[in-house]
């Protein structure tokens, strides 16, 4: 199976795994994490919150990011299925990754990758979705929700570590 | 002329304006994506109770209207930062389906929990 580059590029694939797979990203790889605001949310369209950089538990037990090198901007907000408004945040990999987050995703080209915490055992999800990977150690992600506990610090740094890349109009 | 409603009405105040944010959050966050959890109407209102109850027991200060936001677990946030020089301040309040969750304050990196108790002095801090 051949892979189209957005340069007009081919590579052949070299790589396929049907369950997901720890892949090392490139320092300078760009990553982009969508965010969402309400329709009159207008107050939040050109910033970044903590809450933009939790986990939703539902598809996967990390939060979602885009491989700029491998999908555009606008095919990767697509990706996204929302009734609010969407914008990207951005960010260099060589930052999350002297942070200890990890990256999971279905190949090494996957325009799609899961960021785990460092604390996680990086299992593949369940099916079920309802059961989510569990740290090594049995503390809790670094990117669970909101809560009262020390996680909160994560999310919180991550939204000023990354930077608006397209806000919302 | 028809009578001003409630969300037509101009804010006069950071107070006011925040009320207003809250109450559009209400409604552009009534349907929520999948996964998502709504905030109650309750929780709308519990969160202006507070705000009107810790302006008031602070002094009435002149502090800059906040982010208001709603988390996708379905909580209500305030959030205040300012920046001064080199210093970073930050007075976050949070509500959860019983009420207030966590008053936090964070300076340049440290953070630390508000107690009931010292909310309105912290608050003061933000007025301009």
């Amino acid at each position: 199976m051949f892979h189209l580059f957005l340069d007009g590029s081919q590579r052949k694939e070299t790589s396929v795994f049907k369950s997901p797979i720890e892949i090392k990203l490139d320092d300078n790889e760009q990553l982009v994490r969508i965010f969402k605001r309400g329709e009159r949310e207008t107050w939040g369209f050109r910033k970044l919150r903590k809450i933009d950089f939790v986990r939703n538990m539902t598809e996967h037990s990390g939060i979602s990011l885009f491989r700029l090198k491998y999908i555009t901007p606008t095919e990767a907000m697509a990706r996204l299925i929302t009734y609010k408004k969407k914008g990207l945040a951005a960010v260099e990999a060589k930052v999350l990754k002297e942070m200890g987050f990890k990256f999971m995703a279905e190949h090494d080209l996957d325009p799609h990758v899961s960021m785990r915490c460092s604390l996680c055992n990086l299992e593949p999800t369940s099916t079920e979705h309802k059961i989510l990977c569990k740290t090594i150690e049995g503390d809790s992600c670094l990117l669970e929700n909101l809560s009262s506990s020390p996680s909160e610090l994560i999310p919180a740094t991550l939204s000023k570590r990354f930077w608006l890349h397209t806000p919302i109009k | 002329m028809a009578p001003l409603t409630e969300e037509n009405k101009i804010a006069t105040d950071w107070y006011e304006e925040t009320c207003q944010r809250l109450n559009t959050l209400r409604q552009d966050y009534s349907c929520p994506d999948p996964g998502e959890v709504m905030p109650c109407e309750e929780l709308f209102q519990r969160a202006k109770e507070f705000l009107s109850d810790l302006r008031e027991v602070s002094g009435f200060p002149s502090v800059p209207t906040p982010d208001v936001w709603v988390s996708p677990c379905g909580k209500i946030g305030l959030t205040w930062d300012i920046s001064k020089e080199s210093d970073y301040l930050e007075l976050e309040i949070e509500f959860g389906k019983n009420g207030l969750t966590s008053i936090r304050l964070t300076e340049d990196e440290r953070q630390s929990l508000v107690t009931l108790r010292d909310v309105s002095s912290v608050f003061r801090r933000f007025a301009a």
